[in-house]
């Protein structure tokens, strides 16, 4: 009897401890697939400033990895060395992650793309450098119609200012020449400056 | 002129020239006593430059006062020297003949002398040349030296074209040869009086009488905006542009009136410049004045009914605390006594009618005055009500400027007619042959030397 309940107690140990080693072993072993990441280069969207950015995740085999959530972050100095998420997108089809990117500075900037992993494939990370050449530094807003008129209403003013000058040298330029010229027509000044009519 | 009483030309020439022969002593007094004015006013500004804006009376709390008010007031009443003239030209109106000249030139000198207020009240005069160089478009007050530079010209030309005809007259009386009988002779452009030539300087004129009135209300919008364009509780007003040019009309007349009578006592012009023309004048300025009480009453009653957090305490200073005796002595004196004066048949005299305008014209000043500094003295960040103080400074400049009006009326009239001689003749020409028996009128028109 003792020998039966030695055998038992030892085969239930051991299924337990395969068990347990078979969950810790879930846990601890990396899936069977490492995918491969790699960032695209980035490309201009049809807004001013605005890129995408897109991670292409594969298996070692090339086949694409799909339904993978990727997470896109740029590597910037901020009270150290930290990483600033700038957005995350879950892979096509084609295993294609995108995002846009409206960078706020221009210049080399570092980024990078992150997946976590999951029950099917290991973590992955990608790194690139992009340039930024056209970033959108400010925030603008359309102008508001009547904004427009308050820009354009000094030179509007100043324009009707010229006119009138414009008008004002005219008529007194034609009256003047037009008197001067009716009697120079018909006399002629003497040394004195008195006109002598020769009518 | 009155109907049957048609001066003799030989008569309406030798007043109007009257002025330009030799001075009495009087002349000569008040002459002396103006430029003493003026030079105090001169040194007023000297010391103002040397010890800055404060020796005027100007503090943080108080930045614009005396100086803008009278930029506005000297700029008004030469708005009232243009509207007499140039409307009165246009609807053809004989009782205009004597006056145009005094108008004319009254209009011109005012907005001289005003214009000056503008470089007066400068922190930094040296810096105005950058007014010109780098404007800054967007500020009403660039916007204020276009127009009245604008309005500037405009007002020299519209007194030199009615000049051309008496200035050949002055040609033709001194053939010396000496300065005055060629600057006659090239003011006089060659003016013999034909028909032709006074067709086109009757066209030039009445181009001139037709801009110079839409220009002129927009010289007092413009300077009426560079208040109203502000945010300032009691400048911030929709009325504004309206308002400073009726005021501008309301001073402008009184100021004529009162220069077409000192120059009526002093060149003894009384057969030319009669009851009629002061009735008429004083017709205008009361006309003006209810339209002005009526803007005035209008703001105020807006303002107050609304009641506004801002400007209630803008309105109480003014109305009820600390502004109203000033305001209330406006409303009295320069708003319903002129009226009265002038309404009433007893005392619509001539000196009734000069008295009313001497109250116009001071009062309205006052008023300038009550549109800058409550606004201005109104606390907007502190709780403290700013302070505008009268200095020696302030007023001598003030007083200078006010003198500086007359001094060069005096001056243009020893050199210039004081009286449209052409305008006058025509005038006379045109009445002696409609009351002429029938007989009398065809051979006029046949033996008319091409008048129009």
């Amino acid at each position: 009897m003792i020998k039966r309940l030695a055998i038992t107690t030892t085969v239930l140990v051991l299924v337990l401890a395969g068990l347990g080693s078979g969950i810790v072993a879930a846990d601890d072993l990396s899936p069977s697939l490492a995918p491969e990441l790699r960032l695209d280069r980035a490309t201009k969207t049809g807004a001013k400033g605005q890129l995408a950015l897109s991670a292409v995740m594969t298996t070692s085999a090339g086949k694409p990895v799909s339904d993978a959530p990727v997470a896109f972050f740029q590597e910037v100095e901020f009270f150290g060395a930290r990483a600033a998420h700038l957005g995350t997108a879950v892979t096509d089809a084609t295993g294609t992650a995108i995002i846009s990117y409206q960078p706020a500075q221009r210049g080399r900037q570092v980024i990078r793309a992150r997946f976590d992993g999951d029950p099917r494939y290991a973590k992955a990370e990608a790194t690139a450098t992009i340039e930024v050449r056209d970033a959108v530094t400010q925030l603008e807003s359309e102008p508001l119609p009547l904004a427009q008129v308050r820009e354009w209403l000094p030179w509007g003013l100043s324009a009707v200012m010229v006119a009138v000058y414009a008008g004002l040298f005219g008529v007194l330029v034609g009256t003047v020449v037009g008197v001067r010229r009716i009697a120079g027509s018909e006399g002629h000044r003497n040394g004195k400056g008195t006109f002598v009519d020769e009518r | 002129m009155v109907h049957g009483e048609i001066p003799a030309l030989e008569d309406v020439r030798a007043a109007a020239l009257r002025p330009m022969g030799p001075s009495g002593r009087g002349f000569w007094v008040l002459t002396g006593v103006l430029a003493l004015l003026v030079a105090w006013g001169a040194i007023g500004y000297g010391a103002q430059l040397l010890w800055g804006l404060g020796a005027a009376g100007y503090t943080d709390t108080g930045f614009w006062g005396i100086y803008e008010a009278n930029l506005v007031a000297f700029i008004a009443v030469s708005y009232g020297g243009a509207l007499v003239s140039a409307i009165l030209r246009l609807t053809q109106a004989k009782w205009r003949a004597p006056i145009t000249r005094l108008a004319e030139a009254t209009a011109l000198f005012s907005l001289l002398v005003g214009m000056t207020f503008a470089l007066v009240h400068l922190g930094r005069p040296d810096r105005v040349w950058r007014m010109i160089l780098t404007p800054q478009m967007a500020s009403p007050i660039v916007w204020d030296f276009i127009v009245i530079v604008t309005y500037l010209v405009a007002t020299m030309i519209f007194l030199y074209f009615p000049l051309i005809p008496d200035v050949a007259v002055l040609r033709d009386r001194s053939d010396d040869g000496g300065w005055r009988h060629r600057l006659y002779a090239l003011l006089a452009c060659n003016w013999r009086g034909d028909p032709e030539q006074r067709r086109i300087l009757a066209r030039g004129t009445t181009t001139v009488a037709i801009v110079i009135v839409p220009l002129a209300v927009f010289v007092h919008s413009v300077l009426s905006w560079a208040f109203a364009f502000t945010g300032r509780p009691g400048w911030h007003s929709t009325i504004f542009a309206p308002y400073f040019v009726v005021g501008a009309l309301y001073s402008g007349i009184g100021m004529v009136i009162l220069v077409v009578a000192a120059f009526r006592s002093g060149y003894k012009l009384h057969p030319y410049l009669t009851l009629k023309h002061f009735q008429y004048l004083g017709y205008l300025m009361i006309t003006l004045d209810m339209t002005y009480l009526y803007f005035t009453f209008t703001e105020l009653i807006t303002e107050g009914y609304v009641m506004n957090e801002e400007v209630m305490p803008v309105l109480e200073a003014m109305l009820v605390r600390q502004f109203a005796p000033y305001f209330w002595f406006f409303i009295l004196a320069g708003g319903f006594l002129p009226l009265v004066i002038v309404g009433l048949p007893r005392t619509r005299t001539i000196r009734g009618i000069v008295v009313a305008a001497a109250l116009v014209v001071a009062t309205m000043w006052l008023k300038r005055l009550l549109i800058v500094v409550p606004a201005v003295a109104h606390p907007l960040i502190t709780g403290t009500w700013g302070i505008f103080q009268l200095t020696w400074v302030a007023v001598a400049i003030t007083v200078g400027a006010a003198a500086a009006i007359p001094l060069l009326l005096m001056v243009f009239f020893k050199h210039f007619p004081i009286l449209s001689i052409d305008e006058m003749e025509e005038v006379a020409a045109e009445e002696a042959h409609a009351f002429a028996p029938p007989r009398q009128q065809v051979e006029a028109a046949v033996h008319s030397p091409g008048r129009v």
